[in-house]
């Protein structure tokens, strides 16, 4: 029915056909996952986001966020961080952030601290030689 | 050094191969000047057997450079956990970047060495197409030609294994990466990847990135779909300088393809457009990357039988190696558009 070449062709493509299938069913995997780089979230430093169609969108720290948030076009309906002292979420318009020595997530290089308090955040940018950020400076401000 | 298991077997790949490497210089460059001084009869017989010698060497060099090619990726996944700030072989790629010790020049040889294996794989593999034209004449008209091809590819893979072997010995576990990883590099619109990613996030041009991949694709798959008959004649010159043309067109449309699209839709990370993740999350789409590679390498290969075979004995052998190349390079375009076409509807 087919030539040898014909033969070939049909092999190649079913066993690329095969491999996707193999490939995409083993890729299933549990959220939990940042939604930029696919790292592990760290619970003290989840970010999440709603989308303007009201999905929720997590991350593993604010810099994923930004970054996540800047290439959108459209602005998210909410943003909320993790207060890093005493844990839960907190506005992102309302919270304290400090930007330190200290990295949250090894793989972003992220360095932004948010916190419920000023004066948390302020002990920790005396601990850890940061600054308060401030007007422009804070991160998830509408241009 | 950083010591495991790829980087013992990776130096001593590269040992052998600078060895080997530097031998088949030595014996080509031999060969070539005996050759141009005029082949007496009594002295055919000596160059026959030291081309025999030479011949065992390159085959041993071909097999050694192809495998050398993805242990390189292998040995680069290995070194991930060294560093607490690298989550994929892009950060090991960024390790020694801003230092001011011997660590500067890691990332310079690194970019080097993924430029040279490909070079060096798809020139062993020009020299292996005309040695098989050659073997098939009685006379050995390419004798010439493929002593040159020996001393260009010998020269390559010492290139090749000395600067995986310097990579190999700087130290660099002290060395701290200076910024984080993919994520960060990608999306902050440094450099021509994320100048790309900042192409394929726009709407307005992202359904560009479609068009190009699959037209250079289906344009390729229809050039070469004739060769999927043995009674199809093998294109001149001018057929096969359009048909790499056309290949090089695919690669080019089909690595940003890889990077902006396929990668961040198998993933799951649509703003990720990191394509070295693939190597432990999914490489089954690697398999996709390396069938689209032979197809390219395959028309490269055809073009060198046919421009580079010609001599009055290799006619026939030469038609019939350009069509099995094509042919080869068909099954390597089908079977990557399947898988890619599969995988992306599957995401």
């Amino acid at each position: 029915m087919f030539t040898p070449r014909g033969q070939t062709v049909l092999a190649v493509v079913l066993l690329a056909a095969v491999l996707a299938v193999a490939g995409s069913y083993a890729r299933r995997r549990p959220g939990g996952r940042c939604e930029l780089d696919g790292m592990a979230i760290d619970p003290a430093y989840r970010v999440r986001a709603v989308d303007d169609d009201g999905a929720e969108h997590c991350f593993c720290c604010i810099r994923c966020a930004r970054l996540w948030l800047e290439a959108r076009r459209s602005a998210p309906r909410a943003v909320y961080v993790t207060d890093e002292t005493g844990g839960g979420e907190v506005d992102a318009a309302q919270a304290w952030y400090v930007r330190s020595t200290v990295v949250t997530t090894a793989a972003s290089g992220n360095r932004v601290h948010a916190f419920r308090d000023r004066g948390d955040a302020e002990r920790h940018a005396a601990f850890a030689g940061g600054r308060l950020l401030g007007g422009a400076d804070r991160p998830f401000t509408q241009p | 050094m950083i010591l495991n298991a790829y980087a013992v077997l990776g130096a001593a790949m590269a040992l052998l191969r600078l060895s080997v490497g530097l031998l088949v210089i030595a014996l080509a460059t031999a060969a070539l000047r005996r050759y141009r001084m005029g082949i007496r009869p009594e002295s055919r017989t000596a160059l026959e057997d030291r081309h025999y010698l030479l011949t065992l060497l390159a085959l041993l060099l071909l097999g050694l450079n192809v495998a050398a090619w993805p242990l390189l990726y292998l040995l680069l996944q290995s070194y991930v956990p060294e560093w607490p700030g690298v989550m994929c072989v892009y950060g090991v790629t960024q390790i020694g970047a801003g230092s001011a010790g011997p660590g500067r020049w890691l990332p310079g040889l690194l970019a080097a060495l993924q430029l040279i294996k490909p070079l060096v794989v798809f020139g062993s593999g020009a020299w292996f197409v005309l040695y098989l034209l050659n073997r098939a004449t009685a006379t050995g008209p390419l004798l010439g030609r493929l002593f040159v091809a020996l001393l260009a590819c010998g020269a390559l893979s010492v290139a090749d294994a000395g600067t995986e072997l310097t990579y190999l010995v700087i130290p660099k576990k002290e060395e701290v990466p200076v910024s984080g990883c993919c994520t960060g590099a990608f999306a902050d619109r440094h450099g021509a990847w994320a100048a790309l990613a900042g192409i394929a996030d726009d709407p307005a041009t992202r359904p560009w990135l479609y068009a190009a991949y699959g037209t250079t694709n289906v344009v390729m798959l229809l050039a070469l779909a004739g060769f999927t008959r043995r009674s199809r004649p093998a294109p001149g010159r001018v057929g096969l300088a359009a048909r790499l043309a056309g290949a090089a067109a695919a690669l080019a449309a089909s690595a940003a393809f890889l990077v902006e699209v396929a990668a961040p839709a198998v993933l799951h990370l649509p703003y990720h457009h990191c394509p070295y993740d693939l190597i432990p999350a999914a490489p089954d789409v690697l398999a996709g990357v390396a069938l689209f590679v032979g197809a390219t390498f395959a028309v490269g290969w055809a073009c060198v039988a046919g421009w580079f075979g010609r001599a009055p004995d290799t006619a026939a052998g030469r038609a019939a190696a350009v069509s099995r190349l094509l042919f080869l390079a068909f099954c390597g375009y089908l079977g990557s558009a399947v898988l890619v076409v599969m995988e992306l509807a599957l995401a």
